[in-house]
């Protein structure tokens, strides 16, 4: 409509300057929208530091008219070239990313290969930079990387390249916003999809992953997100304990006494590694009041380790352990219970006891 | 007010049942058989294709839905001369191109499958078989063509006149060469982007088709001062020439070109940066019948360039300056003395001009009736005074003022109270309107209507 085209002409000028940002820096990592009261006959677009920024007046007029050509181009009103198209969606994506239809017109283009799958990539990290938790995001990657890795001639060190990437990405999205459970569920899916199967290269990945959220945990304690991302990794540790031979298992354990010789077998392994969880997060508790996801992760790990005592051949293991571990959970929480003086803490310790007594015990019968 | 009778009126009784519903479909049927119909009994056949030829294909197609004798009129032929369908792009598959190709036979005269990128070099020798009479072709972005629909072209159209082939990057020298053997007739010529093309390729299509009228090659590096020597010296009856982004030109070529063709009235060279005031002088030098002008990125240009240039080309129209930033207000004072039809402007980027440039334009023998186009973005020492000169230029209908930091809003509005119809561009952001005042219009429902 010639009306829209009118309203607003700097919009065009403006997606100039913002592609002409994303082509010139190819480290740029943040967007952000610049409160500003006033407008100065100057560009909207600021880029500094690798961050780019657009200031606040020319957000509602700039998407109203991307969005008015998108549409249109889209129900084949007004049909644009694609390179028109794939400036237009930059802009609208920027402004709005949770658009899952404009992400899906990139896939269009990407599909006809208009649009480089690692200049996309690259786009929507930024986008990611200004809405951490945008699920459409994550989406996009994954189809993104899912394509790029089953091309025909991909290579493997490209392949880690991209995990690579995508780990680096997923923390900084997880930091920039409290319990992003998109970011740690796609960091999950990476590990699924993108990581060596099998071999040294895992068990290093692997390794480096535990380690990971052993330092994100102590530092962010009530992102229950992370912590559920803990619990799979270790989950994934143990499975690979039982494919694989390990000589030296204590690799794995943290730098604290345990109970259990880890190197006997791989039951043995698991349980020390639990045991170890339990200390650690015994420390936390103490150090840090009131903060339910340690204790929820606490059920974890013990019913971990029910499964692990149940189930191992091992003499070593076997009800006897598990009994005196339930013993110590037992004094732990009643000791919590007494001595922290937060109320909803004292609530936390005594379901941890009801948990014990009512569910943990019955299951083990 | 007389009520179509195809609206019930409101007195009916609503519940009429089947047998009235009937009644009016029959009454629908009655009217619309062909011979019965108002448009066919009242005008001939010819006149209905008249009307026809002038659709898009669309129309066409939807008209040809309409009736037997319509589908006989609207799939004639002598409608499908001419065919775009930009449209429809992806859509457009080797399939459709035959089919159109069968039915309009030796009729086609103009096809346009710009943006359509399905279509392959099979269907378009399908094509070029059946429709020999083509004389203009647009494979704009048809990016699967390759040097065998140029070679199948070539062997079958002889008639061709106009072709585009921008975009389409796997095209080489090859298909110019095939093409300067086969259509000698060849007066447009757009290779523009692709990259592979030559010199040789270039000289070899000069060769061939010496009736070249308009060349466009943007983007294509590889294209060199000899290349376009050959081009000026075989076909002199150039008029439009486009080496936007052909970097290694030098003054060399554009002299040749000067001295040969005669003629040139469009002649782009932005995106050249070797190029020296020598280049303007020769073009002022012989070529009197330039009217538009684009050098933007030929930043060594100087005023003794321009001056050169203003005092021979009185027939300039258009001219883009952007970023000859050595240019300075001399250089405007010369256009506003010896360019009467200048209607377009772009001095973007321009950093040394300033109001005073602008207030000798804008006195100018150009500036009341025909300046329509001014660009001055990037400029920072234009301000509000700018503006104000710029009132005497009634046609003025576009300005671009982005950057120019001393612009104030109030400058605009005065400049918009004296020019109501001028479309001003800045990074100020748009006002909304106020909400309509007045008594908004009525509206009620049907049963309101009723009671």
């Amino acid at each position: 409509m010639s009306l829209q085209e009118d309203d607003f002409p700097a919009a065009e000028k403006i997606l100039a300057d913002l592609d002409n940002v994303f082509r010139t820096d190819p480290e740029l990592e943040d967007f952000f929208i610049i409160p500003v009261s006033g407008n100065q006959n100057k560009s909207p677009v600021v880029h500094a530091d690798h961050s780019l920024g657009l200031e606040s007046w020319c957000v509602q007029h700039l998407y109203c008219y991307v969005y008015g050509k998108l549409i249109n181009h889209k129900t084949r009103k007004k049909r644009e070239d694609p390179k028109v198209v794939a400036r237009l969606l930059r802009g609208a994506l920027l402004i709005n990313p949770e658009t899952a239809a404009f992400w899906n017109m990139m896939k269009q283009l990407i599909e006809s290969e208009r649009v480089g799958p690692e200049e996309d990539l690259r786009f929507s990290a930024v986008v990611l930079g200004f809405k951490p938790k945008c699920s459409e995001v994550f989406t996009h990657r994954k189809w993104v990387l899912r394509k790029m890795v089953a091309q025909a001639d991909v290579q493997p060190m490209a392949v880690l390249k991209y995990l690579q990437a995508e780990l680096r990405i997923t923390q900084l999205a997880a930091s920039k916003y409290p319990s992003n459970y998109n970011a740690w569920n796609h960091r999950k899916w990476v590990l699924e999809a993108l990581a060596p199967k099998g071999g040294a290269e895992q068990k290093e990945l692997l390794k480096q992953e535990l380690k990971l959220s052993h330092c994100w945990t102590s530092n962010h304690v009530s992102d229950y997100s992370g912590l559920q991302y803990r619990q799979y990794v270790m989950q994934t540790v143990f499975s690979t304990f039982r494919h694989e031979d390990f000589l030296c298992r204590t690799e794995w354990l943290l730098e604290l006494p345990s109970k259990v010789e880890a190197k006997c077998c791989s039951s043995c392994a698991a349980a020390s590694v639990l045991e170890q969880e339990l200390q650690m997060l015994s420390e936390l508790i103490v150090r840090y009041e009131g903060h339910e996801s340690l204790w929820y992760h606490r059920r974890f790990v013990l019913h971990s380790l029910q499964k692990v005592c149940v189930s191992a051949v091992c003499a070593k293991l076997g009800a006897s352990l598990f009994n005196s571990v339930v013993g110590s959970e037992r004094a732990f929480a009643s000791s919590v219970c007494r001595e922290s003086k937060l109320a909803h803490e004292n609530g936390h310790a005594s379901r941890h006891l009801n948990w014990i007594e009512n569910v943990l015990r019955i299951t083990a019968a | 007010m007389v009520k179509p009778w195809w609206i019930p009126s409101l007195g009916r009784k609503k519940d009429h049942g089947f047998s009235a519903m009937k009644q009016n479909y029959i009454q629908l049927t009655r009217v619309f058989l062909d011979e019965e119909a108002m448009i066919n009994k009242k005008l001939p056949k010819e006149l209905i294709l008249r009307i026809f030829s002038y659709l898009d294909v669309v129309s066409l197609c939807r008209c040809a839905q309409v009736s037997k004798l319509w589908n006989e009129l609207a799939l004639d032929g002598m409608n499908w001369q001419r065919i775009d369908l930009f449209d429809f792009q992806t859509d457009v598959e080797g399939i459709v191109v035959e089919n159109i190709a069968r039915r309009c036979g030796g009729f086609l005269k103009t096809l346009s499958l710009r943006g359509c990128q399905s279509v392959v070099d099979s269907s378009l020798r399908t094509f070029a078989q059946q429709c020999n009479n083509i004389e203009e072709l647009n494979l704009n972005d048809c990016k699967k063509v390759t040097d065998s629909t140029c070679q199948s072209l070539s062997k079958y159209c002889p008639k061709l006149q106009r072709l585009n082939i921008n975009s389409c990057s796997a095209i080489s020298d090859q298909s110019l060469k095939d093409l300067s053997e086969g259509c000698h007739q060849l007066t447009h010529i757009n290779i523009s982007w692709c990259d592979h093309i030559t010199e040789s390729g270039v000289e070899a299509l000069a060769r061939g088709c010496r009736k070249i009228k308009v060349f466009i090659a943007k983007g294509c590096p590889n294209i060199t001062d000899r290349a376009v020597m050959t081009l000026a010296h075989l076909c002199p009856n150039m008029e439009v020439i486009n080496l936007h982004s052909c970097s290694s030109l030098t003054d060399d070529a554009v002299q040749q070109l000067a001295e040969n063709c005669l003629n040139i009235r469009y002649l782009c060279l932005s995106g050249c940066p070797n190029l020296t005031d020598t280049a303007l002088m020769t073009l002022a030098q012989h070529c009197q019948a330039l009217s538009t002008l684009e050098v933007a990125g030929c930043s060594q240009f100087t005023d003794a360039g321009f001056q050169a240039l203003a005092r021979s080309c009185h027939l300039m129209e258009k001219m883009d300056l952007e970023e000859c930033s050595l240019i300075t207000d001399a250089t405007i004072i010369h256009l506003a003395m010896n360019c009467a039809r200048l209607e377009k402007l772009s001095l973007s980027h321009c950093e040394l001009i300033t109001d005073e440039g602008i207030r000798h334009l804008s006195t100018s023998q150009c500036a009341a009736e025909n300046l329509t186009v001014l660009e001055l973005d990037n400029c920072p020492f234009i301000t509000d005074a700018s503006l104000d000169h710029l009132i005497s230029c009634y046609n003025l209908q576009r300005i671009e003022l982005y950057d120019c930091q001393l612009i104030t809003r109030a400058g605009i509005r005065r400049l918009r109270n004296h020019l109501p119809n001028i479309k001003v561009h800045a990074y100020f952001a748009p006002v909304t309107p106020p909400p309509a005042s007045g008594a908004t219009r009525q509206r009620y429902c049907r049963c309101c209507v009723i009671l």
